[in-house]
């Protein structure tokens, strides 16, 4: 089957550091992605994400190289991102950071669905670390 | 926003991103392709693209392929059509669509 790749660049005001634990600590992922995201965060580690709606969603870290680099697998059964992975990359540029964010192995379907999803998602992010609203983390 | 606005004020380019819009993730050679374009005028246009950052390149081993990036695009969205009734405009939009349509029809 053929498949896509949904690629997102954003240039965020924060340091690595910061982004990092936004992309990793559920209660930064509750702030951008109405979901918690749980793992040890290691090679191999499983990854849960308690949604909003109260669904859970699993998959494995395939990457873990704080704070360049971070994949994981979308691996539950009854969802179009079955076996899809994502990676971000994180490049620090001035007072900014560069996060690229590339998911493969979409499907159509799959694709549609994480083309609608990630632009919200991500933009959000990026107000969230930007403003630190609604966050109480120090900015040192 | 300067850059994106005047990346997206020319037809070819407009194409292009269409182009990567139904396949993401193509060569240069395979861009050129699709367009009754020189090889150095699609580049120039990509590079145009890319600097307004709506196409990313990225390695995959030897090859670069072009990527649509929907950053920019989002932060019109956020800007421009997230502040007026999101609603309203797309009952406008199927109301067009619709008149359009039986337009069509009686040819």
């Amino acid at each position: 089957m053929n498949t896509h790749s949904f690629v997102y660049v954003t240039t965020i005001r924060t340091t690595p550091a910061q982004l990092w634990r936004a992309l990793i600590e559920p209660e930064f992922t509750l702030q951008y992605w109405n979901r918690r995201i749980e793992s040890a965060w290691h090679v191999g580690a499983p990854v849960t994400h308690h949604l909003g709606d109260g669904t859970v969603e699993t998959g494995t870290v395939l990457a873990w190289d704080p704070p360049r680099r971070l994949a994981y697998t979308f691996e539950h059964d009854d969802a179009d991102l079955k076996d899809t992975q994502v990676t971000m990359t994180l490049a620090p540029a001035g007072d900014n950071v560069k996060l690229t964010v590339v998911h493969d192995g979409l499907s159509d379907t799959a694709h549609r669905a994480v083309g609608a999803g990630w632009p919200g998602v991500l933009s959000s992010l990026k107000t969230v670390l930007e403003t630190g609203r609604a966050l109480g983390w120090a900015t040192s | 926003m300067e850059l994106v606005f005047k990346a997206l004020a020319d037809n070819s380019r407009r194409a292009l991103l269409d182009a990567l819009h139904a396949q993401n993730g193509q060569t240069l050679n395979a861009l050129c392709e699709h367009f009754d374009m020189t090889r150095p005028a699609v580049a120039k246009h990509l590079a145009i693209l890319e600097a307004a950052n709506l196409v990313v390149p990225l390695w995959h081993g030897r090859e670069k392929l072009h990527y649509l990036n929907p950053e920019p695009l989002q932060a019109i969205h956020e800007r421009w059509i997230g502040k007026f009734d999101k609603q309203r405009i797309q009952a406008l939009s199927n109301l067009k669509r619709a008149l359009e349509a039986q337009q069509e029809k009686p040819k």
